[in-house]
């Protein structure tokens, strides 16, 4: 059973193509991500789950019941049982937040509404804001209460559309560990929006990758981080480095030495290491690799140097802090761990 | 992103209702007009008199839309951006010429210096009668213009007064063309004002054709004419308007705005003292002298003119906004044909003259519904249609301005499409329906052709009364008629202008 699945969605605007050929599913109780580069559909994609849109071609089945099939939408938005939680929170101006969180309940006088009211108030930890109004909350509150607000009905499913994009990088990460805090506990399935590679790695169970209109991976963000399927996965996924090599088998030479790949390959490929693979090699090796390094960035716990090796090519290295050295310094390399090769 | 979404029956049977009432003047015009045939049009529209009526028309109206241009937009940058102290009673007291008919406030002139009547003493009532409609828009626009474009000129070493007029000039430049288009089409639809300074202008002239000989065929295209002006009017302000700027970036309107002191709006102030003082202190202080100064007062007629003009007034303003809702509704928020075809229609009417519309109602009441000719419901009928355009377009842009994520939140919290509406939509346009509403009202109360034409025989309005003491000279009679239009206009124009406030004061 799954709480969500999409089966060959395609759907353009007019004569644009946005989405081609999407299936995937989520489980219940779990988070998937969608994570995509800006204006590659995923609003798209959230608005055909939410029935807003209808997609031309494909299935789209909520708890187990077809909502949309090929042109046709079979269930109106308003049975379907998702619940969005837009851009910025969306919260109904001219409500308090009880009133928001009691919105799509039924019977809003009762008192059945009442506690499941105040049981997502203390889901979200805002008990005391029960009456206060929407302007007077901080962005990272008004978020919490249009949780509050998707989760009180129940629904199959949550889709959070972007939900901090709004917001300032320090507020962000606290925000999203409370949310993620939130939906855990409710145990309620979600599928997550978002661009920033970061909070998709560390908030969900499953990403999903869509890149140039098409899913390019579906897995564990751990998969997707150590085994990419492709070199746009790999460079979209985290940070890369990239040289050129030649591949016999398990191994590939390259101008960062002799590396081991996580698959075997022959031929001229492209090797991908992570910046935080890359190390600075005291051993006096002779065969390490030499470089100089042409620029440091200091991040306070890490950072990160450029280095050009003998051959020209310039990569990335994470470093401890401590360990930065100047700039125009000579050094030695060395590669932790296999590599990605794609030809 | 287009939202290709199928109208619900529940808005588009309105909506097509509304079509058909904006419709039935122009199909009177074409048909009245016809008559004679297409010859008869023609040449009674190149007569050399009917050239002279356009040109005189247009006159007045440049010169008037040009002044309010310039007047309504420095009013407006008083309230907002000098530092004057209690500025939403200033935007209010400025605002109050709207609860005055143009035709009051040229008795008053005439009766106070009677060698002012013709062409210019038309160019100042009006003027003084319409400025609010520039002052309003461009008063909430100047609220919301990002000031830090101006720190950004001066710091690009720009004057105060250069970065007032090459950067915050061009960011209202589409509040100031709006209104200015209003204030074109009020002034070449307005009847009272031209009338009492006896300037022959379409109206008039319209009016003349109606009363004397009722020449019907004249009337109407001499109407036609009116209207392909409006129209004119209409599409210059819309190419003009398309070039001007738009905000760019999502930089919040939440920095402070700057205030100038009031030793530098001192010459605004002189143009804000004027207009309370001469747009609405003379007509309210030659009511009260007209009132004091009059002959024994029949206070039982007083009181029940206004209780006529009171329910005239709120069964438009209900009517109105009733039909108004399902159409501003459908226009913002579900395109296709059929929405263009309404707002086509409903804003066909926007530019048609009190005075040609109630002649058309008249000739469907006669045709079609004969036995509600001069009677209430007609009458509503007709203020029905010209106020519908005003109505539709503050519903509309109230609702265009609201988000449409909050629709799509509610329906997927389980809230079906017209649910949606009820409980979303229309609480989050509540600031414009009412403005809607006060702008009906306030138009019912002072409309005078057409309860001139439509009333049921015996009633009278206080707009009628005012008009019927003035033509036999009576000013001591009208006083008290005149002072309880103000008061009784007063109040939806308070309301009006608090919508404005309430964007301007925070």
């Amino acid at each position: 059973m799954s709480a969500l699945e999409l089966r060959g969605v395609s759907h353009s605007f007019e004569d644009t193509p946005v989405l081609h050929e999407i299936g995937f599913s989520v489980s219940p109780g779990t988070i998937t991500a969608l994570l995509g580069p800006s204006g590659v559909g995923k609003t798209t994609l959230l608005r055909i789950i939410c029935g807003f849109e209808t997609p031309q071609r494909g299935i789209v089945t909520i708890n187990d019941r077809i909502v949309a099939r090929d042109g046709e939408s079979l269930v109106a938005p308003e049975h379907r049982g998702v619940g969005l939680v837009p851009q910025e929170g969306a919260l109904f101006p001219h409500l308090t937040v009880a009133e928001n969180i009691a919105f799509g309940l039924q019977r809003r006088r009762s008192s059945i509404t009442r506690q499941r009211v105040q049981q997502m108030l203390q889901l979200v930890d805002l008990a005391e804001s029960a009456d206060r109004w929407p302007h007077e909350l901080s962005g990272g509150m008004q978020q919490r209460v249009a949780l509050a607000r998707a989760l009180a009905p129940n629904p199959a499913i949550v889709l959070l559309d972007e939900p901090f994009a709004s917001l300032d990088a320090a507020l962000r990460v606290t925000v999203r560990t409370e949310i993620v805090d939130a939906l855990r506990r409710s145990g309620a399935t979600a599928l997550w929006v978002t661009h920033d590679q970061q909070e998709a790695l560390s908030c969900a169970d499953e990403v999903v990758v869509l890149l140039d209109r098409r899913i390019a991976q579906h897995g564990t963000p751990v998969d997707l981080y150590r085994s990419p399927l492709t070199r746009s996965v790999a460079e979209f996924v985290g940070e890369a480095v990239r040289v050129r090599g030649v591949a016999n088998g398990a191994h590939a030479s390259s101008a960062l030495g002799e590396l081991s790949l996580t698959q075997p390959l022959h031929g001229e490929v492209t090797v991908i290491v992570r910046p935080e693979q890359i190390e600075l090699d005291d051993t006096h090796n002779p065969q390490s690799p030499q470089g100089r390094v042409i620029a440091t960035r200091f991040y306070g716990h890490d950072g990160e140097i450029d280095v050009r090796l003998h051959n020209g090519e310039v990569v990335v290295a994470r470093l401890h802090a401590r360990l930065l050295p100047t700039v125009g310094s000579d050094i030695a390399l060395r590669v932790i761990g296999q590599a990605l090769a794609f030809a | 992103m287009t939202r290709l979404l199928r109208a619900p029956v529940a808005l588009a049977a309105p909506a097509l209702l509304a079509v058909i009432v904006a419709l039935v003047p122009l199909v009177y015009l074409l048909d009245t007009s016809l008559q004679r045939g297409l010859q008869s049009v023609v040449s009674e529209i190149f007569l050399s008199q009917t050239a002279t009526l356009v040109a005189r028309s247009l006159a007045l109206t440049v010169v008037v839309t040009l002044a309010c241009a310039i007047v309504g937009t420095i009013n407006a940058w008083f309230v907002v951006r000098s530092s004057v102290p209690l500025r939403a009673l200033w935007l209010m007291l400025l605002s109050m010429p709207l609860a005055i008919p143009s035709y009051l406030s040229a008795f008053a002139w005439i009766t106070w210096i009677p060698s002012f009547n013709g062409f210019f003493g038309a160019a100042l009532v009006l003027t003084l009668a319409s400025y609010p409609y520039v002052m309003l828009p461009v008063a909430a626009m100047l609220r919301n213009a990002d000031p830090q474009l101006e720190d950004v000129a001066r710091s690009l070493g720009v004057g105060v007064f250069g970065a007032l007029m090459r950067v915050t000039l061009r960011q209202i430049a589409p509040a100031i063309w709006a209104g200015s288009l209003l204030v074109a089409l009020y002034v070449v639809s307005d009847f009272g004002a031209v009338a009492v300074m006896r300037i022959e202008t379409f109206t008039w002239v319209i009016y003349g054709a109606y009363r004397a000989g009722f020449d019907p065929t004249r009337a109407a295209t001499l109407s036609l004419v009116l209207i392909a002006i409006a129209l004119l009017l209409v599409v210059v302000e819309r190419r003009v308007r398309g070039r001007t700027a738009q905000r760019v970036g999502a930089g919040t309107a939440r920095v402070s705005i700057r205030r100038s002191p009031l030793s530098v709006a001192l010459p605004a102030l002189l143009v804000v003292v004027g207009s309370v003082g001469f747009g609405v202190g003379v007509p309210v202080v030659s009511s009260i002298t007209w009132m004091r100064n009059g002959s024994a007062i029949n206070w039982s007629e007083v009181w029940s003119t206004i209780g006529a003009s009171f329910g005239v007034g709120a069964l438009t303003g209900g009517a109105t906004v009733l039909l108004a809702l399902p159409v501003g509704i459908l226009i913002a928020r579900f395109k296709g044909r059929l929405t263009d075809f309404t707002e086509g229609a409903v804003y066909v009417t926007h530019s048609l003259p009190g005075i040609v519309v109630a002649l058309s109602v008249v000739y469907f009441g006669i045709s079609f519904a004969r036995p509600l000719y001069q009677q209430i419901p007609l009458l509503v009928f007709g203020q029905m249609i010209i106020f519908l355009p005003l109505v539709v377009g503050s519903v509309r842009t109230s609702i265009e301005q609201s988000r449409t994520v909050y629709e799509d939140v509610s329906r997927s919290l389980g809230t079906s499409r017209m649910k949606t509406i009820f409980r979303v939509t229309i609480p989050l346009a509540t600031p414009g329906i009412a403005a809607g509403g006060a702008l009906a009202v306030l138009g019912a109360v002072k409309e005078l052709p057409t309860t001139l034409i439509l009333r049921p025989t015996g009633l009278d309005t206080l707009a009628t009364s005012i008009w019927k003491y003035s033509s036999v000279s009576d000013f001591g009679a009208i006083g008290p008629y005149a002072v309880a239009l103000m008061l009784l206009a007063a109040l939806p124009t308070a309301i009006l202008s608090t919508v404005t406030v309430l964007k301007v004061v925070r």
